[in-house]
């Protein structure tokens, strides 16, 4: 009896290799949070991710079966299950449409200090390293959601 | 008042409004999407996917390299 074959891309080399991405970008993580804006430090951080990301992007489509099931694209919401949805999902685009309003509104209006946009909340919360780390890490979970859709 | 006390108060009662849309949509195990659901459902195009990872890249870089 012949011993089972590891699905496409989960052979044992692939996963160590993907494994070292997974560290690599724990390090990365680690680093942006301890890094400041306008730094060498930041921008290459930050960097590695985007390639990371477009490396999986660029995978995806011209070899996808050398990737692991943790990075490959999902399947698409079925239809059924929209139609079922109606016009429930219209909660989400009006919620955004809220939040660009108000984004707007604070951006045209002066002194920041007094209408504090949403990048000005942001750069507070990632003033100290850890907040800068958790955002990164958030980033990066988006990120990996948003290519795997 | 102030405006900035108010502002904060609008960004704070959009979190709980976006917070409390998603714990409804997961508690209703399908009926209502979430939020992943809508954005996949955007994602689905190609043109929808692309529009979505540039905004990604862009947030990132904005937010922690400028």
């Amino acid at each position: 009896m012949r011993p089972p074959r590891p699905a496409p891309g989960e052979a044992p080399g692939r996963r160590v290799l993907w494994l070292v991405v997974l560290v690599g970008l724990a390090a990365d993580t680690v680093v942006a949070a301890r890094s400041h804006p306008f730094t060498w430090a930041a921008n290459v951080t930050t960097a590695v991710a985007l390639a990371v990301l477009l490396g999986v992007v660029a995978l995806q489509r011209l070899a996808p079966s050398s990737l692991p099931d943790v990075v490959r694209r999902r399947r698409p919401v079925p239809d059924e299950v929209v139609a079922a949805w109606g016009a429930r999902w219209v909660v989400w685009p009006a919620l955004l449409a809220a939040v660009v309003g108000w984004e707007l509104f604070c951006f045209v209006s002066t002194p920041r200090a007094a209408h504090p946009t949403l990048s000005s909340v942001l750069d507070s919360v990632t003033s100290g390293a850890p907040g800068r780390g958790l955002a990164f890490a958030a980033w990066l979970v988006v990120g990996w959601f948003a290519v795997t859709r | 008042m102030t405006w900035r006390a108010l502002t904060f108060l609008v960004w704070g009662a959009l979190l709980v409004a976006i917070l409390a849309c998603e714990t409804a949509a997961w508690a209703s195990r399908g009926r209502l999407p979430r939020l992943g659901d809508v954005l996949a459902r955007v994602m689905a195009p190609r043109g929808g996917r692309i529009v979505v990872i540039l905004a990604w890249m862009w947030l990132g870089w904005h937010a922690f390299a400028r």
